[in-house]
């Protein structure tokens, strides 16, 4: 390292510069370097350099009153009395108070800190995900609109073409758009790729109001022709952001579409597709009466139109059009809903719990900070009191307090919205994919920020003043002629008590639900699934395009797939199927034949799955009666259907399910939509259908043979490490088309992972916030048995002094904060089992829902409500006891000189 | 009412700049301090002080000519105006008046 010889310290010359005044700053580094010089020839570089440093250190203060200054000098006609120089005073005095207690100042800190970083959090993510608009034009006049059956599990009725134009006749709406079903389809890049397509009205990004990042959306004259828009997602990931694309035509099932555009705004109404493509409104399959297009419509409100009003008048419509029906559909309603909510609603149970959770951490920590801060008011009385006595003004007291409540609120708030900040990246990489609809990109919210600042620097300056007020109120020669004993009174010492009975309440109740969330979770990896994940893996492929229209070509090709598979090293066993464990798929509705057929929208629905020969046994689903598919289960042979236990008990109470006929009805997909009599030829076990947290589904299997479509999932059981068959298996499709990619390989190790991870990130973050609670509740007996032993100083001196043992001193101490924390943890555990009682089974599972928080414990689990008691009880009393132990240092002489 | 008394820095910084006339630039304006009291005195305080002394309209500051054998440094000199002149002779004469007959120990140690 070569140095210039007798430099000024760099750092110490920044600070100095930045210390100075802007006007003096020039001038005040000359005078500087000239001493600084002037010392090097006479004592020295050493000496130089040190003095350098000291006279940086000095400036720092004087720096930081004159900045401050500015802001008074524009305040000052506001207000006469606030002088640069007294606030510059206090300041200095503040900090020194702060030095001399800095247990308190980083409670204090630290307190506030934890509050502000928990609601902005939970804050932040719970509006990103629920209450910020759609980023769209005018976004409250966006709605959803659908018709459906009575009831109001009815599903949602398919809408035709014809309906949508009739739908587009009421001028509640300015537009009406339709968003058809998925479809997967091979895009011919360098590789083929597989991509999701949808086809949507050409007016569809009109009426969101949805806009392109590059190129165009669809006007009214794209609609039927061959262009395409893409989502901002499939352009990064497919397209790798080139944006020479557009303009660019590209194969899909090799049929050339344009590429005129990538669409803003991802995934914030549902899934996006990779690709949008507009219907064809003249084609007769969109016109067609019959035929489905979409399942409701997104529209847009006329200006001043409410959904009531809309609803109202689309109604007539509706019924019209429902009672022309061919099949006649009756008690059709229309229901006009925020396109928002409707798209918002799946996760707003555990948002608003945990948005619950950081309301009461805040309540927490704010008093935890009115607790330490009316400690030290208290403590302090006295210098108060007696500065008003040697004629210090209200005013100058007042802003001394105000200033200290600053030198606590800033740096609180400060590292409070640090600790948001790293809460936030941790909390986005920890979600599970799918938890937040809007995507992981979560700012933090700065409204909020602002309130929770602007409110905790009120509560703090509040609470900073309250000792003025009791100077006030206090005699004067009461408070200086108690014979020194500080001003602690017994009223403010049950107030503090309260206030820590409550916290201790508080974190009880926090603790008890996130115990049961851990437990919900432990018995959550327990259940049975009813199959075997390990050593399981799926790989999904998906036919299309014009050489796989016919059943006998996706059955050829679906053979060649499964002797492929077969003669794969390593692989033991594998089946076709249409979908698999914890993978959804279609419902069908049905009627059992020889029973009165019910009416479509009254018939019992099952899961649907087509599955080939050895499927249950690749899968390790055990067979419970009967058999399992066979080779010989072809198409043209007599229909064969197996059914799970689930379905036997439910269809057939008390009855032999095997050998029954059961008839499908149409539905909705057109590859399960194969109505007719099944045979029931095999009874399975329950799987877990969609998720691990569900109540059983009715499944009824059919043979894939029968019943074969273009989205085949292979499963493949294997002895050897997956991760060496992943290449293989990725390749099975290339020789037998090598137009048709591999869409995943993926185990199902780890789908069952991934199925709970939403609740593994629940219990994750009502531990944490937990664990919060925990520290607040530790900090607050802390801070108050330090207090105690503090104002109790003398007293102990003077039983030690008469021979006291410390060890029952510390008891007495301890005791306090025992019955504290006992108290406390008894409300908080009444406080619990009400709040469980008041939820009743809201947290639970109910059939046909998927969204359910708990498994397979009580909200009032007494094994983990006992631990949240004990655990909180525990760190108080170790928060307490840490204090306590200096009762034994105090020493006698030092204690009774000490007032 | 502030402003009309001198507080005890600016006092000494009012005299140091008295004393030393036509060069009270900074750093001339500290050693002055340094030396006649031996109280360590703060580039920082000391700027802040000449900005309040400024704002108060005691004294006026005013760039100097570079001269040969600064090494270009810039310096800033002060002087007094006639309402510093007045403060300054106000403040000593009360402190004067106010030490009239007094035989104060020798206050070194403190």
């Amino acid at each position: 390292m070569t140095r210039r010889p007798h430099a000024a310290p760099r750092f110490a010359r920044w600070v100095l510069r930045a210390a100075l005044h802007r006007d003096d700053r020039q001038y005040g580094l000359a005078d500087a370097d000239e001493e600084f010089e002037r010392q090097v020839s006479a004592a020295g570089e050493r000496v130089a350099r040190h003095w350098y440093r000291s006279q940086a250190r000095a400036a720092i203060l004087p720096g930081l009153a004159r900045r401050w200054a500015c802001v008074i000098a524009v305040a000052r006609p506001v207000n006469a009395g606030f002088q640069a120089g007294h606030v510059y005073r206090d300041v200095v005095y503040g900090l020194r108070g702060l030095k001399s207690e800095p247990t308190f100042a980083l409670t204090a800190i630290l307190t506030l800190a934890l509050g502000i970083a928990t609601i902005t959090t939970t804050f932040s993510v719970a509006d990103a995900e629920l209450w910020k608009p759609l980023p769209y034009r005018n976004p409250s006049e966006l709605v959803r609109v659908v018709s459906r059956g009575p009831g109001t599990d009815a599903p949602v009725d398919g809408l035709s073409g014809a309906d949508l134009a009739e739908w587009r006749a009421c001028p509640a709406f300015t537009d009406l758009a339709a968003v058809g079903n998925t479809a997967r389809r091979v895009l011919r890049l360098e590789t083929p790729t597989s991509a999701i397509v949808t086809e949507v009205t050409a007016n569809y990004f009109a009426t969101l109001g949805r806009t392109a990042i590059a190129g165009r959306v669809f006007d009214p004259e794209d609609a039927g022709s061959r262009v395409a828009v893409l989502t901002d997602h499939a352009w990064r990931q497919l397209f790798a952001e080139d944006r020479s694309v557009i303009g660019r035509t590209v194969l899909l099932d090799e049929e050339g579409v344009v590429i005129i555009g990538i669409a803003s705004g991802d995934a914030l109404i549902g899934t996006d597709p990779d690709i949008f493509l507009p219907f064809d409104e003249r084609a007769p399959s969109f016109r067609d009466r019959a035929a489905t297009v979409s399942y409701g419509a997104i529209g847009r409100l006329a200006p001043g139109v409410t959904r009531t009003h809309a609803q109202l008048q689309l109604q007539p419509i509706a019924s019209r059009l429902a009672a022309s029906f061919p099949e006649g559909r009756t008690g059709r309603t229309i229901s006009v809903d925020e396109l928002d909510d409707y798209f918002a609603s799946s996760n707003a149970r555990p948002l608003f719990y945990f948005l619950a959770v950081a309301i009461v951490v805040l309540i927490l920590s704010a008093v935890n900070g009115a607790s330490l801060l009316l400690g030290r008011a208290v403590r302090r009385v006295r210098e108060f009191t007696l500065r008003r006595a040697l004629g210090g003004g209200q005013w100058s007291l007042a802003r001394q307090l105000l200033v200290e409540g600053a030198l606590i609120a800033i740096p609180g708030g400060a590292t409070g919205l640090l600790f948001a900040y790293w809460a936030l990246r941790v909390f986005t990489a920890a979600l599970p994919s799918d938890f937040l609809l809007r995507g992981a990109e979560v700012p933090i919210d700065l409204r909020v920020c602002a309130a929770v600042l602007a409110l905790t620097t009120m509560t703090t300056m509040v609470f900073a003043l309250v000792p003025m007020l009791l100077a006030r109120r206090l005699n004067l020669s009461s408070a200086l002629g108690s014979g020194g004993r500080s001003g602690r009174s017994a009223r403010e010492g049950r107030a503090r008590m309260v206030l820590l009975t409550a916290q201790i309440a508080l974190t009880v109740i926090l603790l008890s639900g996130a115990a049961i969330f851990m437990k919900s979770l432990v018995a959550l990896t327990r259940v049975p699934l009813g199959f075997d994940p390990v050593g399981a893996v799926s790989v999904r492929t998906a036919l299309s395009g014009p050489r796989y229209t016919t059943d006998a070509e996706i059955l050829r090709f679906a053979g060649d797939l499964l002797s492929n598979a077969r003669a794969t090293v390593g692989v033991r066993e594998a089946a076709l199927a249409t979908n698999s464990p914890l993978g959804s798929g279609p419902l069908v509705s049905f009627f059992v034949a020889g029973r009165p057929k019910p009416a479509l929208n009254e018939a019992p629905y099952a899961l649907l799955r087509a599955v080939g020969p050895g499927y249950f046994r690749t899968i390790g689903t055990p067979l419970v009666k009967g058999r399992e598919f066979t080779s010989d289960d072809l198409m043209g042979a007599s229909r064969v259907a197996i059914v799970n236990e689930h379905f036997a008990r439910d269809v057939f109470p008390g009855e032999e399910a095997l050998g029954k006929t059961i008839e499908l009805l149409p539905t909705r997909a057109r590859w399960s939509n194969r109505p007719g009599a099944l045979v029931i030829v095999g009874i399975c076990a329950n799987i877990k259908d969609i998720g691990i947290n569900e109540v059983s589904f009715s499944n009824v299997y059919v043979p894939f043979a029968q019943m074969p479509t273009t989205r085949i999932e292979l499963i493949v059981r294997t002895a050897v490490p997956v991760s060496t068959l992943e290449a293989p298996l990725r390749r099975l499709t290339a020789s037998i088309d090598p137009a048709i990619p591999v869409i995943s390989v993926s185990t199902f190790d780890r789908r069952v992972a991934d199925a709970l991870q939403g609740d593994r990130f629940n219990s994750l973050l009502s531990l944490a916030l937990a664990a919060v609670a925990v520290l607040l509740a530790a900090i607050g007996i802390y801070g108050a048995v330090a207090y105690a032993v503090d104002s109790r100083t003398r007293e102990f001196g003077v039983r030690l002094a008469f021979g006291a043992r410390p060890g029952r001193l510390i008891a007495s101490t301890l005791g306090q904060a025992l019955r504290v924390a006992a108290i406390g943890g008894a409300l908080g555990l009444a406080a619990t089992l009400g709040i469980a009682r008041l939820l009743g089974n809201a947290l639970y599972l109910v059939p046909g829902k998927h969204n359910g928080l708990l498994f397979g414990v009580t909200t009032t689990d007494p094994m983990m409500l006992a631990c949240a008691f004990f655990v909180v009880v525990g760190v108080a009393l170790a928060a307490g006891a840490l204090p306590a132990r200096r009762v034994t240092r105090v020493d006698p002489v030092v204690a009774l000189r000490a007032e | 009412m502030p402003g009309k008394f001198l507080a005890e820095f600016e006092l000494y910084v009012m005299l140091a700049i008295a004393q030393l006339a036509d060069g009270a630039y900074g750093a001339a304006v500290r050693e002055e301090i340094e030396t006649r009291t031996g109280r360590p005195v703060s580039i920082g305080a000391l700027y802040a002080t000449l900005a309040r002394l400024e704002s108060k309209g005691l004294i006026v500051l005013r760039t100097g000519r570079q001269e040969a054998g600064q090494r270009g440094r810039a310096r800033r000199y002060s002087r007094l105006t006639a309402h510093g002149l007045d403060a300054l002779r106000h403040s000593t004469s009360m402190l004067n008046k106010m030490m009239a007959g007094l035989a104060l120990a020798d206050g070194r140690k403190r």
